[in-house]
């Protein structure tokens, strides 16, 4: 897939980044990416990415902008308040990077929309509030081969990791069933948040081009409050029900 | 011996601090393991703490524990040296 002049000139500065080129410039402009949520995470992930270059964007996330939205969902709008956040966010998108394709889907993952939402993909970045809906995405990604980077914030602190099939530690390994502790509502400053999701984007542009390396059973966590930053090695494990032995997982 | 214990995310905000010292007369400390050093503090805490760190008086199976940046089980018993640093870090999926 060419590069146009337009695109040349767009994203010169970025193709001299080392390793990636040209070359990287046009897996990225081939490759389709599916955010899941484009919250305060979901959005900024989107945003980098769509100003990377990547070709083609499924986001998926149910419902209209509330007022709550604002501190941290930097695709949403005051004046479309009420309206679609995937519109919106898609109309945002475009207004940074009109060669876009964009497919806004105005629902959240669930078990009926995963396998074909998935399977439409070359990764996934998951940016989801709910661990049943974390786990379901990874347990798919899994079965499907398909690359996730998992994104998570909760106050002022980020983790995130990036799952590759059938190498690294998925999800289910290292969180088994939805913890009991965790709340739907929980604080979120957006300067966290989208931090989290420009890691993320990151991770996807690195999967994408094959430049670095990515958090394959790595995980790294950050604490904004002291600037702390650990990164785990993590480890699969060998009963877990989705990726270990008896799960049947390729 | 002496080791540091680091909380990360729900787990800093229910001990009320980032990180703490933990010591032992005994040098390898036969009687304080990874496992039983993180109950030792959940049970002393109790409240929020522990709500997080123990099921059925347990270790959860969703923490992640790490010495020296590197994952141990929280079903097996991992000995502590003197100067490691332990992390725990609970499962968080902040996403919206």
């Amino acid at each position: 897939m060419d590069l146009t002049p337009e695109e040349r000139d767009t994203y010169e500065w970025q193709m001299w980044v080392p390793g990636l080129g040209e070359e990287g410039q046009k897996k990225l402009k081939a490759a389709t990416v599916l955010i899941t949520r484009v919250g305060g995470v979901g959005s900024l992930a989107a945003y980098e990415l769509a100003a990377a270059g990547v070709g083609r964007l499924i986001l998926a996330h149910a419902g209209n902008i509330k007022p709550s939205d604002l501190n941290r969902q930097l695709l949403m709008t005051h004046d479309a308040m009420g309206t679609s956040r995937v519109e919106c966010a898609s109309q945002r998108l475009h207004e940074l990077n009109p060669r876009l394709e964009v497919v806004a889907v105005p629902e959240n993952v669930n078990a009926s929309n995963v396998a074909s939402l998935v399977s439409s993909v070359d990764l996934v970045v998951c940016c989801v509030p709910l661990f049943e809906e974390r786990l379901l995405l990874n347990a798919e990604c899994v079965r499907q081969g398909k690359p996730m980077v998992d994104c998570a914030m909760y106050e002022l602190t980020g983790q995130i990791t990036t799952i590759l099939p059938g190498r690294s530690a998925c999800l289910a390994c290292r969180v088994p069933t939805p913890p009991a502790t965790w709340k739907r509502k929980f604080p979120v400053l957006g300067a966290v948040a989208g931090m989290v999701g420009c890691l993320g984007a990151m991770e996807a542009i690195k999967l994408i081009t094959g430049i670095g390396e990515v958090l394959a059973d790595r995980l790294l966590t950050i604490d904004t409050r002291d600037m702390r930053l650990r990164t785990v090695q993590v480890s699969k494990r060998i009963d877990c029900g989705v990726c270990g032995r008896a799960s049947g997982a390729p | 011996m002496r080791v540091t214990v680091e909380y990360f995310g729900p787990a800093r905000e229910a001990a009320g601090i980032g990180s703490e010292t933990h010591s032992s007369p005994h040098t390898p400390c036969a009687d304080m393991n990874v496992q039983s050093l993180i109950k030792h503090i959940a049970l002393e805490r109790g409240g929020r703490l522990a709500t997080l760190l123990l099921i059925d008086g347990e270790l959860s199976r969703s923490l992640v524990l790490a010495v020296n940046d590197r994952q141990v089980s929280a079903e097996e018993q991992t000995e502590l040296r003197d100067g490691d640093v332990v992390t725990i870090i609970p499962p968080v999926s902040g996403g919206a």
